[in-house]
């Protein structure tokens, strides 16, 4: 057994009340691997672009640029992706993201409703940026999208408070199989963060509730919870309408609890979700792989559970930042940013055994 | 003065702008737009001097105007390009990309700046600048996405937006308020620029803005708030017509009924004036839903001469089938019944009722050649069935025959085709086709079930020579034949000769020769001759022709009467008799009277027994009485002969009798 003492928690230690440990000197994303995501992913008007999705952009994907910002400590683009994401999207009467933008239609906003993932990850940015530039107006702006998380989009299912993945056409009322969830929107890194702007919800017990809904989700054949998860009976199931199956949404749940500080009980489940070659595609009710994800953004998370788990080093050209899909290049970064902070001994060779 | 109107912006946002309103004209004068909060401290002047530097003159008189709006102490530099100011080019391109609208990249540029610069603090008046800019373009796209809450409260923090130079913004302010429901406080926003902006073209676009959101009472109003235009008419007269129209066309689409009469007159007198096509036809169309076709023919008239053309073609046509001219419609579509299916359809309606005018119309050669080629090519089952009937009424049974044949070809489930193909084929003798006819459509036909019945008659009333040898036209065969002149030929008599210019004789043979050409009408006025006849044979004969001329015609009663004119044998008696309650029996049962029909049958019974064809429609009338206990007796005797069109109607009746019974009747 190795790095005992990282799995009891050590990491939990380095998340404060705002989340990440106070700005570090150099940031954890480099400057060079920051540039090459900006000159893909970026356009001049602070529009994170999706080039793996016609090139449509979203409240997600203007959330991680926000936060890698923050991470790369780029001010200048902080504020493009901010000032497009505010006048472009944030225009919904609730205060939340409209979800979808389309550079050739018009208008450009093609679906008003949010994406609660989108919404939690432009308030963490905003509350992170805002400590770490010393700018309140963005922690403001943050409690603002903050209050109305809690005020919109909070499900009680059997005792389990958790966030809806959108305002309209998830919940009990809107589909017959609802309440469904998406368990890959809960970014529970941003709990304690969340709980620091609006101490009057419960984002903790919020975020535990998450958890354990996210077990149960993954009590199947597979051993691993589909990307949207139908709550209307006692048992989660595969909701209606979309593929039974853990998919590109759910991949990024072991990252998120890996930054979130989770234990070891909660990441080794997800350990079925690593092959040889990359991230499985699974289906959820039969346990087979429909596909192998093998970019490196999606082979990088694999390869830090495994690290996490048994100590193995995060193989070298994995480290490299060479950008392909704008998903995988995001999440490649958010892992680098991870193991840089929590785990450096992954990214140093076999040293630690 | 400005304060004041920036007060009444903040009134209306408030929702209390009724007061402000009324104070504000009086005040307002010449100025178009409210001022922005004043700002303290220096105003920035990077941008303006970059601009002067760039020569461009528009953007520094635009910057000039902002500095003021927001220093209102404030004065330009009398030279804009002296040397006394040593611009910051990083400062500069910040303006140049607000310039630009570039709002993220100005931000950027900033945070750029002071990221190389740390003492760097921008201008309140570049942040502040940025801020209205952006709040401008999250409005609109708020306002885009329907996000009304949003608009409403981007307007109530930045009053700024709300200026008669971005009237876009005060116009979608009015719309987020109506949309929820807060239709006066966007009323007193389309008051407010009636009452502050002059620019003739924004007003106007004011009120139809309006238009399109508000139902007509709430525009008064703002109408009401018009100034004479330059030509010194009212400026909102086009629109006012615009208003008439909208009246009239929601009469056309069945959301009102009748439209004001100041709209409608007013548009007429325009209409009237400018011979504005569109509005011609409108008025037309109107007229015809206010049941006026002949108002509606002056309009689409009117609208032909201004435009000519299928639209107005259309118009002219529908008027006149109103006023059952179709003769003037087809003329009137003939050169636009391809243009669309809606007018080819339209024509080809104008066509049928044209061939199917009583009296038939002699047609021109051109009129009957391009509506035969309009039906041909839209195989419209309708017109080939009237040219069927036109033929048939012109003697072309032959051709008749071929149109109806065509309209069933194109129509298979047209009865009135087939019963025409019938009538046609049976005047030709063609048994097999009335045949196949009959058993096809029996079931779904009385009349065509019916058919042949009275033919059957008419072979009973054959009275001289014996029914088997004497098909159905030989009904002239009597004990006084026509002359064989007149016999001989079909076409003998087929030339119209007034019956007072005959003798008593040659009336009765030429009665006798319409007979045979199934023109039963003419055939009566030639009876009528001959019934003046001396000898009591010729007007016995007459009598009985007549009679039976009536018969064919249906005109049972008429029979009657003819019958009584002159003494005939018991023998024609109680042939006329027979017919002529067969006759009865038949038209009754064709117009859903069963009760008369079965009175007339068992008038007939007294002369004569009664043959599987009426026994049939004897079972069918107790049917439809619902008697179908008694229907079914008749069907299954006359069935058991091996009468096919039996066979149906005992279905029918058993399947009748098994469902009363089920619902326990």
């Amino acid at each position: 057994m190795r790095w005992l003492w990282w799995l009891a928690g050590a990491a939990m230690a380095c998340v404060t009340a705002t989340g990440l440990a106070a700005s570090p000197a150099e940031p954890t994303i480099t400057a060079q691997e920051w540039q090459t995501y900006r000159d893909h992913f970026v356009s001049a008007e602070g529009r994170v672009v999706d080039n793996g999705n016609n090139n449509l952009s979203h409240s997600e994907g203007q959330g991680y640029g926000l936060l890698l910002a923050v991470l790369a400590q780029d001010r200048p683009t902080f504020e493009a992706i901010w000032s497009f994401t505010r006048t472009e999207l944030m225009v919904r009467d609730d205060g939340l993201a409209a979800w979808r933008w389309e550079e050739d239609k018009s208008p450009h906003v093609t679906d008003t409703n949010n994406a609660s993932d989108g919404d939690i990850l432009i308030a963490y940015a905003l509350a992170m940026a805002g400590e770490a530039w010393n700018e309140p107006e963005k922690t403001d702006a943050a409690r603002r999208i903050v209050e109305s998380l809690g005020r919109e989009m909070l499900v009680e299912v059997r005792g389990n408070m958790l966030v809806l993945p959108g305002k309209d056409g998830f919940s009990a009322t809107q589909r017959p199989d609802g309440p469904v969830v998406n368990p890959s929107y809960w970014i529970f890194e941003a709990a304690p963060v969340f709980a620091g702007l609006t101490p009057q919800i419960a984002w903790a017990r919020i975020a535990e509730d998450e958890m354990k809904v996210l077990a149960l989700a993954g009590e199947n054949a597979a051993g691993l919870p589909p990307d949207w998860v139908s709550l209307s009976s006692r048992k989660p199931k595969p909701a209606e309408g979309f593929p039974p199956e853990f998919g590109y949404n759910n991949i990024r749940i072991p990252l998120y609890l890996m930054r979130s500080g989770a234990g070891a009980e909660r990441l080794a489940p997800y350990i079925r979700m690593v092959g040889e070659d990359g991230l499985l595609r699974v289906d959820v009710t039969t346990g087979e792989a429909k596909e192998h994800l093998t970019e490196p953004g999606y082979r990088i998370i694999g390869a830090a559970l495994n690290c996490v788990l048994t100590g193995e080093p995060v193989p070298a050209d994995l480290q490299a930042f060479s950008p392909t899909s704008y998903f995988a290049a995001t999440l490649q970064l958010l892992t680098l940013d991870f193991l840089r902070r929590d785990a450096p001994m992954c990214l140093e060779g076999r040293t630690a055994r | 003065m400005k304060a004041l109107l920036r007060l009444l912006v903040v009134a209306i946002l408030l929702g209390q702008a009724s007061a402000a309103t009324a104070q504000a004209p009086a005040a307002s004068g010449e100025t178009a737009a409210p001022a922005p909060t004043a700002q303290p401290g220096t105003p920035d002047e990077t941008a303006l001097r970059y601009f002067a530097r760039q020569g461009d003159t528009k953007r520094v008189e635009a910057e000039i105007a902002r500095l003021k709006a927001l220093y209102p102490n404030w004065q330009p530099p009398a030279n804009l390009l002296a040397n006394d100011y040593t611009p910051d080019p990083a400062i500069e391109h910040i303006w140049e990309l607000y310039g630009q609208g570039d709002f993220a990249g100005a931000r950027a540029a900033i945070a750029a700046k002071q990221s190389a610069d740390p003492a760097f603090t921008p201008s309140e008046d570049l942040l502040h600048s940025l801020d209205v800019g952006e709040a401008g373009v999250r409005l609109r796209n708020a306002s885009d996405a329907a996000q009304y809450e949003t608009v409403v409260s981007i307007a109530a923090q930045t009053p700024e937006l709300l200026t008669c130079a971005s009237v876009d913004n005060l116009w979608r302010v009015a719309e987020a308020f109506i949309k929820t429901d807060k239709t006066p406080r966007g009323l007193d926003a389309y008051k407010y620029i009636l009452t502050n902006c002059t620019d003739p073209q924004i007003r106007l676009a004011t009120v139809q803005k309006a238009m399109s959101l508000l139902p007509r009472a709430d525009l008064d109003p703002l109408l009401a708030l018009e100034r004479p235009g330059p030509d010194g008419a009212g400026e909102f007269t086009p629109i006012r017509l615009d208003l008439a129209r909208n009246a009239i066309a929601e009469v056309l689409t069945g959301k009102v009924g009748k439209a004001g009469d100041a709209d409608v007159s007013l548009l007429e007198s325009s209409a009237r004036q400018t011979k504005a096509p569109d509005d011609l036809r409108l008025l037309g169309w109107y007229a015809l839903n206010q049941k006026k076709p002949a108002d509606g023919r002056d309009w689409f008239e009117m609208a032909t001469a201004a435009d000519p053309g299928a639209l107005s073609a259309h118009g002219l046509a529908v008027a006149l089938l109103d006023l059952d001219r179709p003769g003037e419609a087809e003329q009137a579509l003939a050169a636009y019944s391809g243009d669309s299916e809606e007018l080819t359809s339209l024509y080809l309606t104008a066509a049928a009722a044209l061939l199917a005018q009583d009296p038939r119309p002699e047609l021109k050669p051109e009129v009957l050649d391009r509506i035969v080629q309009e039906t041909m090519a839209a195989h419209n089952a309708k017109a080939a069935q009237e040219l069927g009937w036109y033929a048939y009424a012109f003697e072309q049974p032959q051709t008749a025959a071929q149109w109806f044949k065509l309209a069933t070809t194109w129509d298979p489930q047209d009865e009135p085709s087939a019963y025409g193909l019938l009538v046609a084929s049976d005047a030709l003798k063609d048994t097999q086709t009335v045949r196949e006819i009959k058993s096809q459509w029996s079931a779904k036909s009385a009349r065509i079930a019916n058919f042949g019945q009275a033919t059957g008659k008419r072979s009973e009333i054959t009275p001289t020579a014996s029914p088997a040898e004497a098909p159905a036209p030989k009904v002239a065969v009597t004990s006084t034949p026509p002359p064989a002149s007149s016999r001989s030929s079909s076409r003998s008599c087929a030339t119209f000769v007034p019956p007072g210019s005959l003798s008593a004789s040659q009336a009765l043979a030429r009665g006798w020769c319409l007979m045979d050409l199934e023109r039963p009408a003419d055939a009566v006025a030639n009876f009528a001759r001959a019934l003046e006849s001396s000898t009591g044979q010729v007007r016995s004969d007459a009598a009985y022709g007549q009679a039976l001329a009536y018969i064919r015609l249906g005109l049972p009663d008429y029979a009657m009467v003819a019958a009584a004119a002159a003494p005939l044998t018991q023998k024609r008696i109680n042939e006329l008799q027979i017919a002529i309650h067969t006759k009865a029996a038949l038209a009754a049962y064709e117009i859903g009277d069963y009760k008369n029909a079965l009175r007339a049958l068992d008038e007939r019974a007294r002369y004569a027994p009664e043959q599987n064809d009426l026994l049939t429609l004897r079972a069918w009338s107790y049917y439809h009485l619902r008697r179908y206990r008694e229907a079914q007796q008749i069907f299954a005797a006359v069935a058991a002969t091996g009468y096919q069109d039996a066979a149906a109607g005992l279905d029918a009746a058993q399947t009748a009798l098994r469902i009363q019974s089920e619902r326990g009747f």
